[in-house]
């Protein structure tokens, strides 16, 4: 393969990586509602 | 007579991301969950994350009690002591199992009424928990559409079905707007039925 078969293969395994990253990043950032039966210091204001 | 209060109303998914800022104004963290007592249907508190985009989890958590005020744009706080360890508000296995987000919603009659897609809280004093968004079942009559279901003062949940009353069904709201209206029907609904078996 030429030189530039390997940047582009370069390349492109980069862009997956990049983009599998921000899914995972995106779907971590998402939260959750949490419901405890007793959550450990609910004091009330 | 006095004009009853509308309920504000916000969707718990507006408060994830939300800065965590202390009254000297130093940026302290960001909201990642909310933390709800199943019992009672009051917050908690809120687990923490670091700001920025490839940011982890803290270790530490903020509780209700170190809450000074819940602003549209951030959460604020007194100091940064007012923060306990995460695994006191909520122990990380059990956080995990604990998230309604995609729960099953029942009726006590055994109606399968949708997915958890979000939870409603009401500020006032305290927030709390007052209905869930789902992503409504054909049993609503409204399937794949997003629907709310109001929920009484007091829930016995636990394991990865969320129960209501059946009678919520006839108070479910298309819009956030006239949510507020449909809890409070709803609840008195449920206290007239409760001093009539009295």
């Amino acid at each position: 393969m030429a030189w530039w078969g390997w940047v582009i293969l370069a390349l492109v395994i980069v862009l997956v990586l990049m983009t599998l990253a921000a899914v995972l990043q995106r779907r971590r950032r998402r939260g959750g509602v949490i419901g405890l039966s007793d959550p450990g210091r609910s004091d009330s204001k | 007579m006095s004009t009853p209060t509308p309920m504000l109303l916000l969707r718990a998914s507006e408060l994830t991301g939300r800065p965590v800022v202390t009254l000297g104004g130093e940026l302290v963290a960001e909201i990642k969950d909310v933390v709800f007592d199943r019992t009672g249907g009051r917050i908690a508190g809120f687990t923490l994350r670091n700001p920025g985009l490839f940011s982890r989890s803290r270790k530490d958590s903020l509780p209700w009690s170190g809450v000074h005020g819940v602003g549209r744009d951030a959460v604020m706080v007194a100091d940064e002591a007012v923060l306990i360890p995460a695994k006191e508000l909520a122990p990380r296995k059990q956080a995990h199992k604990a998230n309604v987000l995609e729960d099953r919603v029942l009726t006590d009659k055994g109606r399968d009424l949708g997915r958890v897609v979000d939870v409603v809280l009401h500020s006032g004093r305290s927030l709390d928990v007052v209905g869930y968004e789902v992503q409504a079942s054909e049993a609503l009559g409204t399937a794949g559409r997003r629907v709310f279901i109001p929920l009484p003062n007091t829930m016995a949940v636990s394991g990865e079905n969320l129960i209501v009353p059946a009678a919520a069904t006839e108070f479910v709201s298309e819009d956030l707007a006239g949510f507020g209206a449909a809890v409070e029907a709803f609840r008195s609904r449920l206290r007239e039925g409760t001093d009539d078996a009295l």
